[in-house]
């Protein structure tokens, strides 16, 4: 039996951490990520939850923590935001690099400053490069199951690779929704313990991240760039997978509504997706052909996907939460890589793409806004 | 000395390390010599005057790179007893030539020369 | 605290030389002559087969050589510059969860790696009282990068950021701060001491067998400071002897100077050696003035005043075991 439950994002993710089954847990406290590390500890002070939790001394060593677990073969998890992010960016790149198939969630917030502690998305721009696997929920419910997928995935043979799951902060992390908790039993059997091939040992020495010749390893990067791409099959897979256990289809690298028929389509990720389903409602009901399409996997990128769905499209509206200052069109990176994503369409398929900012330093980005834009543009 | 220490699991090493290359995993395998042979780059070479030596094992301690190893004889003394000896070894093949061994030498069994190729 | 039982470790030469074990095997990148790898093959003797070890970028990262292959017998995690501790705090969860309690994790990280970037990060685990062992190996300056100053360096010392009137300051005393942090082990060693190093990597690693557990290790690096390779081991030595670079252990709170320190340590004018004996076989030293020397004997006197403020508080007796 599915319980169902009213859950915050945070104590979403919290769940989805405990029923992965999670052997180290290391965090820093940050708003709005601290109920997410407040719930695990207390579980497992309470000894409701087996697992070691590690109080550290800064973001940096969360991370590094971590990835010291996860190569040690256990399970590991940790969670920050904003400014927390950027104090450990060195070890993301090191954790993907070492190839840790860790856990981050992020509860994103505006960086300051000015000071703000209100949801923008330029923090988890700052992950683009690292080499991580990033999902982005629109909801509490998703928040729970991405966890669950992301270490399904991170912890393949073919991928070993960390992954990050973005929730938006307050928006999601602060806000209760009804989330149907998937039996341990399903879980388990979905994700079965962690074994990575190798791990640190005293009976197989082995030595991790020494150097590298750079022939090997402009290689090794090249692969790296490609195994993360064939990841994108996994998580197709994964998906399906689950959708046998649960009987719901959750999880793929994009989600689309009414697109079928759409000229005008709406792009965006996490929450601002929901408003953009009534926007299409709205717009539809006014005669406007809309349709809308969320990115949910942000890395590996689904180029070819939103190739194939938006190719013929008239206008494509990129509702962006980030900016990267002084870069090209408005400076919204979504759109950056939708655009380059349709590059390769001939004249006549290429849609008109606008590069919409919303929503930066946590403004709210309601449906009727999103209509306003449409329809002041067509 | 330096070599691959007893016990550890060798037994499905290679298989590991196909594994491991396979998955193109940035991972090092223990091995003597990663820098190559370290002795050809030496200017000078430490050469051990067997008379002289005591086999305190001094220079065995001292050396930084562990590449003297000895072996044990037994000297007969006329009263029939065995006296243990240790007879250091260097191996020059690793020796880098840094010469912590003849300062540390308490008799002075040691002699510096000129390395000559 | 821990209670544990301490025994008097007395190390005998054939021990050093019969223990064949090492974690770094020969034919590595390290210069020649280099304390450092004198010292990391003496101290993986005492700590036997069952460490992981966690290196930090520093001299220790270039050794081991290039993927696939490694210079270190041991499994090793080569991480970030100020991490180290952290990967190491992990490491050790992740022990006990999965109930390998045997292992241990082994932190070789430099001193710049130690007293400058990373302190933050050894101070958290050792608050936390990790059940881990880190060695710091202080060769003054930061090696890798091609010996700039740090924050170990010592006074008058000339380094590469500090060309022309050397270091004006002090030495960070970290192992003193180790002890103030209420672990179960802190000791100072030398590669100049070979049995003492090895008798406190044997203690921290069998005789004191929980919680969080600090060696400093003095090594001299020849290209940094300018001496010939061969004096590596008996410059570690002048150190010791001219009360620089005091050996002394803190067990359980308790203070313990060891050997020619306790000596110093109680009668100065008889054991310490004058500095210059030591200043006048380094390059970094050279054309010292009587300022330098001046600054130094400061040093030394207010570093044993450190001690001595120890000292005091818990053992008036100095006894040693
Ligand atoms: C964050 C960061 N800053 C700087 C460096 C460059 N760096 C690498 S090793 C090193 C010096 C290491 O000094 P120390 O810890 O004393 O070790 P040693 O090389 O002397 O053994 C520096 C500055 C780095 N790798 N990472
Ligand atoms: S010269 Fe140096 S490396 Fe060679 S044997 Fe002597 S101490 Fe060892
Ligand atoms: S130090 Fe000198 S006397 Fe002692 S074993 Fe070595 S060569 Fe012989
Ligand atoms: S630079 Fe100094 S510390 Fe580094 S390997 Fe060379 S001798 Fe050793
Ligand atoms: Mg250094």
């Amino acid at each position: 039996m599915t319980e169902y439950k009213v859950l915050s994002g945070s104590d979403a993710v919290a769940r989805g951490v405990r029923l992965s089954r999670v052997g180290v847990i290391a965090a820093y406290p940050i708003t709005p990520q601290t109920h997410i590390i407040e719930r695990l500890a207390e579980r497992i002070e309470a000894g409701e939850y087996n697992a070691q939790f590690i109080p550290v001394e800064s973001e940096h060593s969360a991370m590094s923590a971590v990835i010291g677990a996860s190569l040690t073969g256990v399970r590991a998890f940790t969670a920050t935001a904003s400014q927390g992010l950027l104090y450990m960016i060195e070890m993301l790149y090191r954790a993907a690099g070492a190839r840790a198939p860790l856990v981050l969630a992020l509860a994103n917030r505006t960086l300051g400053p000015p000071r703000n502690i209100r949801a923008e998305r330029t923090d988890l721009m700052a992950t683009r490069d690292t080499g991580f696997l990033i999902f982005f929920a629109k909801n509490n419910q998703e928040a729970l199951d991405m966890v669950i997928q992301a270490y399904k995935v991170a912890e393949n043979r073919d991928v070993l690779m960390p992954a990050l799951v973005s929730l938006e902060g307050f928006i999601l992390t602060h806000t209760y929704a009804g989330v149907k908790i998937p039996d341990q039993e399903i879980v388990d059997e979905f994700l079965p313990p962690y074994k990575p091939p190798v791990y640190l040992d005293p009976k197989r020495p082995l030595t991790m991240g020494n150097p590298m010749p750079p022939n090997m390893h402009h290689e090794y990067r090249i692969d790296f760039h490609k195994r993360l791409l064939n990841a994108k099959e996994l998580i197709k897979k994964a998906a399906k997978e689950r959708e046998k256990l649960t009987g719901r289809f959750t999880g793929d690298l994009i989600e689309t509504y009414m697109l079928e028929d759409a000229d005008v389509v709406l792009v965006s990720m996490g929450t601002i997706a929901e408003e953009m389903e009534v926007a299409v409602d709205k717009l539809r009901e006014d005669g406007i052909k809309a349709g809308s399409l969320r990115v949910r996997v942000f890395r590996p990128f689904p180029e070819e996907e939103i190739r194939e769905l938006l190719a013929g499209r008239k206008h494509v509206f990129v509702f962006t939460r980030s900016l990267s200052p002084g870069s090209v069109g408005n400076g919204g990176q979504l759109a950056m890589e939708i655009k380059a994503s349709l590059y390769e369409l001939g004249d006549d398929e290429k849609p008109k793409i606008h590069d919409v900012l919303v929503g930066l330093g946590g403004k709210d980005v309601p449906y009727s806004d999103l209509v306003k834009i449409v329809k002041g543009v067509i | 000395m330096s070599r691959i220490p007893e016990g550890i699991d060798l037994e499905g090493r290679e298989e590991r390390k196909k594994r491991v290359k396979e998955m193109f995993l940035p991972r090092g395998y223990p091995s003597e010599g990663v820098a190559g042979k370290t002795g050809s780059r030496r200017t000078m070479k430490p050469v051990i005057d067997y008379n002289k030596c005591i086999g305190c094992g001094q220079c065995i301690i001292h050396c930084p790179e562990g590449v003297i190893d000895f072996e044990i004889r037994y000297k007969e003394l006329p009263n029939g007893r065995k006296l243990k000896q240790r007879i250091p070894k260097i191996d020059y093949d690793y020796c880098k030539g840094c010469l912590v061994c003849v300062s540390v030498c308490p008799v002075k069994a040691i002699n510096a020369e000129i390395e000559v190729k | 605290m821990v209670e544990f039982d301490i025994k008097p470790i007395r190390v005998t030469n054939e021990e050093l030389i019969e223990n064949r074990f090492s974690n770094i095997l020969k034919g590595n990148h390290a210069c020649a002559g280099c304390g450092g790898t004198l010292a990391m093959r003496i101290i993986s003797k005492a700590f036997g087969r069952n460490v992981i070890y966690v290196i930090p970028a520093s001299c220790s990262s270039v050794r081991q050589g290039f993927i696939p292959k490694s210079a270190m017998a041991c499994p090793v995690f080569n991480t970030a510059f100020a991490s180290a501790a952290a990967v190491a705090s992990g490491i050790a969860a992740a022990l006990k969860y999965q109930g390998r309690d045997d292992v241990v994790p082994v932190v070789r990280a430099g001193d710049g790696g130690t007293v400058d970037i990373g302190l933050a990060t050894l101070s958290g685990a050792a608050e936390r009282q990790t059940n881990m062992i880190y060695v710091c190996y202080d060769n003054e300056e930061y090696g890798n990068t091609g010996y700039q100053r740090s924050g170990a360096t010592p006074p008058g010392a000339r380094t590469t950021t500090t060309p022309i009137k050397g270091k004006r300051e002090f030495k960070k005393p970290v192992p003193v701060l180790m002890a103030d942090h209420g672990v179960p082990y802190v000791a100072t060693a030398s590669i100049g001491y070979v049995p003492d190093m090895y008798k406190k990597a044997y203690r921290a690693r069998r005789q004191i067998k929980n919680g969080f557990r600090y060696i400093h290790v003095h090594f001299t690096c020849p290209p940094g400071r300018g001496t010939d390779p061969r004096d590596c081991v008996g410059l570690a030595k002048l150190a010791v002897d001219t009360g620089l670079r005091p050996l002394y252990e803190v067990i359980n709170g308790k203070r313990y100077l060891n050997g020619i320190s306790k000596k110093q340590y109680l009668e100065p004018d008889k054991y310490m050696k004058p500095v210059e004996e030591y200043l006048k076989y380094q390059r970094r030293y050279r054309g010292y003035t009587e300022e330098d020397v001046e600054l130094l004997n400061r040093y030394r006197d207010r570093y044993r005043d450190l001690i001595k403020r120890h000292v005091k508080y818990t053992n008036p007796e100095l006894e040693e075991i």
